[in-house]
């Protein structure tokens, strides 16, 4: 690194700085609907080691059923453990794009709401397992060891998103991401109300219940700024929007649905394996949505988004998978995608 | 200037110009379940009886199509248009609906704290669901099994994200649910809560000065709802008179002091019946006896008073002498024997 010139000695006044840079800071503040996202973000902070963890008696459930249990919650945490470097990566950006006061509050309210999701991933897969990662845990039953294989292959794609994400997110105006955003948020606040209805588990219910309210904040935050910024939006941003919420489906079907061969690097016997993994879930009482409810789910999700980029006349990208129609994209690639959880 | 209608009570809140019906609604003293503040959620979701309002942009997920037909709205987003919004909210007489009370729900007894050589409080936290409740309600604990009955007992706290509840209980002379609760409730019991209970909830629209008057564990339900007000920025003179029998009787004196450093109209005036007070400004009597020195005037108070059915009436008396209006007292005689209130079904939230 070169020497600093020491520009004070021959300059009144510095240069501008060149962006994108956190510095100079401001704190103005236009959109009064985000204070009070970041009010009742302050209010409905929870914390997850206070939730009733005691109820929780693993020894009531078999080897293979806390296995196939901890492999749901590894699917999870694939989207919702990332979410806290995602979301700080967000929160940068809305320091260095010198986005007003409240945003950048709103985006510390969602980073720290989702390291709260992690947590309980953490705690429910340590819970179960009696070990820290499912990578390292030396399985006791076949059901297992063909969990373990297949969250060998969700970290690995889990690798290639974040490589992605890095390189996506400084490509891309906050406007596109907040769309990306919305859609993971979608997602999950539908996938944690039906997970809060069904469970039986104590403390699982709580931890669904509390996670899909944060969702719901979340959607609001992505929906103001769009609010805000959609009329205005770039024109030359909407396909990118079309193209990302595309590359959204195929990657957060994972979790949602079923992870897509074509996007996702796995082995043939991925899905054979997960089928049979949530089965044996199930029958324990953790209610994991079948295939056609999941389906439902995710084509209900989608239309809500599709709900919203048709108020900004974004065209909605074709989901085939779910039935819905629209705009073709074939060059979706999770080297460039930045939907998040 | 728009207002706000409330259904079935009358109640009228003025909307002004670019406020949600929420907003409207939280500075007038109405809650209303809220989350999100966005339209993305739907927690906040009412049925618009008459008038226009403004939906503006909010998620299908958090109100369907089919339920827009039915007149539901989300009041977070929802801007009157018209110059009269009639919205369903509450009861009658303009009380919130209340929750309905469920029994046996888990409790672990995370703390337990004597406050006065009678009195302990314990701290509850839910092992489920939390408890939905009003400030000012109470809840019935024993164990049938045991043969120690179920005695009620207010929640001294406004309701908390963790579901605590914090409750304040006498040891009563031959009570044995009093007993059981001071020897066998220490810090991990596994216990089980009923409630809510009851309709002590003041109202939530008052606009007046507040004048709250408790004895012993009696202060348990008015700290619940003073600690609400508080926390709304409840801006009328608010004056709390606590009555005890000696100084060790006192309690909570530093929540008390807590509040009167942040808010600057709450007053916290204890009296000591048996023994002088320590503090040079401290009152020495029953309340029914001190009032008439501490206020002229109390037609425009609301009042609430919260202790045994004698010390109840006796301080409505008292108030009634200086004027308190019928309509703006609130009173909870306490007598642990009596059944749990479940309010009528109209006055309850439909949470199917």
């Amino acid at each position: 690194m070169g020497k600093h010139e020491q520009l004070a000695r021959r300059m009144a006044l510095p240069p501008a700085i060149e962006q994108p840079n956190v510095y100079p800071l401001s704190w103005h503040a236009h959109t009064a609907k985000l204070e009070e996202v970041w009010d009742a973000a302050q209010r409905e902070y929870w914390d997850p080691k206070k939730l009733d963890w005691a109820s929780f008696d693993v020894s009531r459930y078999s080897w293979e059923e806390r296995e196939a249990i901890a492999y749901w919650w590894t699917i999870l945490s694939v989207f919702d453990a990332s979410a806290p470097p995602v979301f700080a990566a967000a929160l940068i950006k809305t320091y260095e794009a010198h986005e007003e006061d409240p945003v950048r509050r709103c985006f510390f309210s969602v980073t720290r709401d989702e390291q709260n999701h992690e947590q309980v991933c953490g705690l429910a897969i340590t819970k179960l397992l009696e070990h820290a990662d499912p990578l390292t845990y030396v399985p006791k039953t076949e059901i297992g060891r063909k969990a373990q294989r297949n969250a060998q292959w969700l970290y690995y794609n889990g690798a290639r998103y974040w490589a992605g994400y890095k390189n996506a997110v400084p490509k891309y105006s906050l406007a596109v991401l907040f769309s990306s955003f919305l859609m993971g948020e979608i997602a999950a606040a539908t996938i944690f109300h039906q997970m809060a209805a069904k469970c039986t588990e104590p403390v699982f219910k709580e931890a669904f219940r509390n996670i899909g309210r944060d969702e719901g904040r979340h959607m609001a935050i992505c929906m103001q700024l769009m609010e805000r910024d959609y009329p205005k939006m770039d024109l030359s941003d909407k396909p990118l929007i079309t193209k990302q919420i595309r590359a959204g489906y195929l990657f957060l079907s994972g979790v949602l649905f079923e992870p897509p061969e074509d996007f996702w690097d796995i082995p043939a016997d991925f899905v054979a394996f997960q089928r049979e993994i949530e089965a044996v879930a199930r029958k324990a009482g953790f209610h994991i949505p079948e295939y056609e409810a999941k389906k439902e789910n995710w084509r209900s999700a989608m239309l809500n988004l599709k709900g919203v980029l048709d108020k900004y006349g974004i065209a909605f990208p074709a989901i085939p998978e779910v039935g819905i129609t629209g705009q073709e994209v074939s060059d979706a690639d999770m080297v460039d995608i930045i939907p998040v959880f | 200037m728009s207002c706000i209608r409330l259904h079935p009570s009358g109640h009228v809140v003025e909307a002004p110009q670019g406020a949600t019906v929420l907003e409207a609604l939280e500075k007038a003293g109405y809650a209303l379940p809220n989350n999100c503040r966005a339209g993305a959620c739907g927690e906040c979701k009412v049925k618009v009886l008459e008038g226009q309002y403004d939906q503006g942009f909010v998620l299908d997920m958090a109100l369907a199509p089919e339920e827009r037909m039915k007149g539901f709205g989300l009041m977070c987003m929802a801007k009157p248009v018209s110059s009269e919004l009639v919205i369903e909210w509450g009861t009658a007489d303009a009380k919130p609906k209340l929750f309905p009370p469920r029994e046996k729900q888990p409790y672990v007894v995370t703390d337990r704290i004597a406050r006065t050589p009678r009195i302990i409080e314990l701290r509850l936290r839910p092992t489920r669901e939390a408890m939905r409740y009003w400030p000012g309600q109470y809840v019935m604990l024993g164990d049938a099994e045991a043969g120690v009955p179920l005695r009620s007992y207010s929640v001294a706290n406004a309701p908390r994200n963790d579901g605590e509840l914090v409750l304040q209980i006498t040891r009563q002379d031959d009570g044995r649910t009093s007993a059981w609760v001071h020897e066998k409730l220490v810090p991990g019991a596994r216990i089980e809560v009923s409630g809510p209970y009851g309709t002590f909830i003041g109202d939530p629209s008052v606009e007046t000065p507040v004048l709250c008057m408790a004895a012993g564990s009696g202060l348990a339900p008015i700290l619940a709802l003073t600690e609400a007000a508080l926390r709304r920025s409840y801006s009328d003179p608010v004056t709390l008179l606590f009555s005890a029998s000696t100084q060790a009787d006192l309690y909570d004196a530093g929540m008390m002091s807590w509040w009167e450093a942040r808010h600057r109209n709450f007053r916290y005036r204890p009296t000591l019946t048996r023994e002088q007070p320590a503090d040079a400004k401290g009152l020495h009597g029953r309340i029914p006896a001190v009032l008439p020195t501490l206020f002229k005037d109390l037609s425009r108070h609301s009042i609430f008073v919260a202790g045994s059915p004698a010390f109840v009436d006796d301080c409505v008396a008292a108030a009634k002498a200086l004027g308190a209006r019928q309509d703006l007292i609130h009173t909870e005689g306490y007598f642990p024997q009596n059944p749990p209130q479940t309010p009528p079904a109209g006055q309850l939230l439909d949470v199917r």
